[in-house]
């Protein structure tokens, strides 16, 4: 049986032989045919950054680093695993230039303006009405955030919950003050330290109420406060006690024993300097009533009193206790009574001064 | 105007109170008033009251209204009294220098009638500026 040579027309090769060894079929475009493949010698990767970088023939092993303008890094040394490959060092050194615009953030955004030196790299700027600022994502529905506001140039931290507005926690002002708006509450000590630049008194002020202006303030603990200034002395324009009637009480530390009392009022009998006296009775020659403005909380208090006139009379001053004209025991609470007399006689003009203690 | 409050207690004896000028300040002359003296108690300037630095005190007299008049005998009876007082006070003195040897000065005689013209004087007077001018001994 004659054998029949398939042409390319019906899918054959046209060909009637096999090549040699390591031949290949090969097209020229019109006919096949078998040919030896030209034999690669030698191997350069060039200026690609890998080796070998000039025509090497033989066995080549591929080695270097790709080159940033090739698409690879130029890092020739690692940066750790799970790091960003910035450059051979694991410190960033270069530059980033931000973008002036974010794709998906609008206002704000962030600016790329050179602030001159010393200030930060990274900014975020403000647009009209807008508030410039970071935010964190809280675990539920509140997140915080430290921000400007288009209002003024502090900086508030603070939350939004929600109710579409910032609430502010804390405020940092360009006259270097902190504001609360909340509770402080420390875990540890609160130190008030002056500046070794302030003012020669170099002291710390600790303003309760309405700022330097002064108000009303309190200050709770569940035991005593100890003030222990370093010159032992606490300076206060008033000490009050903690009722309507009752002064302050002067205590041992601790405030276990009570140590001292209060002149509770003082007065001259022609009424012309005096404390808590609102008048002074004479009913009879070298009688006194000292009336109190407000009066004792009883009848316990401490008396004293001394004479006053020239130095050739003598004057006796005695408390009256419930004698003949007395308006009572000549010790009550809203008042306290006294007599001045020279040897047995009562004489107008003998004047008394007393105090009283409780 | 020196603020003084003036009523008479219920056996007619005239009680002066005096406003301090601590309460005049914060409180007013009317809010002593209420506090410290009966209804019937006045307000008056202290210059209603006699000249004589209260001298006199126990012979003050309130009309109730805004006079205050000297009851001449009780203020003849206080300055005799104190003319007696300062007098034995003198005496006192007097007696201590003769028993140290010491010379008094006017001698007995004449101390003791200057003390009788004093005490006559007392007697006589018939205005209470006359007894002002009456010295006491000394």
């Amino acid at each position: 049986m004659a054998t029949t040579i398939a042409s390319t027309d019906v899918g054959g090769t046209g060909l009637s032989t096999v090549g040699t060894n390591g031949q290949v079929l090969t097209s020229n475009g019109t006919t096949l045919s078998w040919q030896t493949p030209a034999a690669a010698t030698t191997f350069s990767a060039g200026t690609t950054g890998f080796t070998p970088n000039t025509a090497t023939s033989g066995n080549v092993t591929l080695g270097g680093t790709l080159n940033v303008a090739n698409g690879g890094t130029g890092v020739t040394s690692s940066t750790g695993t799970g790091s960003v490959v910035l450059n051979n060092n694991s410190t960033f050194t270069g530059t980033i230039t931000m973008p002036s615009s974010v794709a998906g953030l609008t206002t704000p955004g962030f600016s790329t303006t050179n602030q001159g030196s010393n200030q930060c790299p990274i900014w975020l700027t403000r647009t009209t009405s807008q508030y410039s600022g970071i935010s964190f994502r809280g675990v539920s529905t509140a997140d915080y955030g430290l921000y400007n506001k288009s209002s003024d140039d502090s900086l508030y931290a603070g939350y939004w919950g929600g109710a579409g507005a910032w609430t502010d926690t804390l405020k940092l002002d360009t006259s270097k003050n902190a504001t609360f708006y909340g509770l402080i509450n420390a875990n540890a000590n609160i130190n008030l330290t002056p500046s070794a630049s302030s003012a020669a008194s170099n002291y710390c002020v600790l303003w309760i109420g309405s700022g330097t202006s002064g108000g009303s303030g309190q200050i709770y603990t569940n035991s005593s406060i100890t003030l222990n200034p370093s010159n032992g002395t606490v300076n206060a324009t008033y000490i009050g006690g903690n009722s309507s009637t009752t002064p302050a009480v002067f205590t041992n530390q601790g405030g276990s024993t009570e140590l001292g009392r209060l002149c509770r009022a003082y007065g001259y009998s022609n009424g012309s300097y005096s404390f808590n006296v609102s008048s002074v009775s004479n009913p009879s020659a070298g009688h006194y009533i000292f009336n109190f403005i407000n009066a004792m909380p009883d009848t316990n208090y401490g008396v004293t009193a001394v004479g006053v006139d020239n130095p050739t009379t003598e004057i006796a001053v005695v408390r009256s206790n419930g004698g003949s004209g007395d308006p009572s025991s000549g010790r009550t609470t809203t008042a306290v009574y006294f007599w001045t007399f020279v040897t047995s006689s009562f004489t107008q003009t003998g004047s008394c001064e007393m105090a009283i203690y409780r | 105007m020196a603020y003084i409050l003036l009523h008479n207690d219920e056996n007619g004896n005239l009680i002066i109170t005096t406003p301090t000028a601590e309460c005049l300040n914060s409180h007013g002359i009317d809010w002593i008033k209420e506090k410290d003296t009966p209804d019937h108690s006045v307000i008056l300037d202290d210059s209603v009251l006699p000249k004589d630095k209260l001298y006199f005190r126990d012979a003050y007299v309130f009309d109730g209204v805004e006079t205050v008049t000297i009851d001449l005998d009780k203020a003849k009876a206080i300055h005799l009294k104190n003319f007696n007082l300062s007098a034995a006070k003198v005496a006192q003195k007097r007696q201590s220098n003769t028993m140290i040897g010491l010379e008094n000065t006017p001698d007995d005689a004449t101390w003791i009638a200057s003390l009788t013209a004093g005490r006559n004087a007392i007697a006589e007077a018939t205005a209470f500026e006359q007894l002002l001018e009456i010295t006491l001994p000394s």
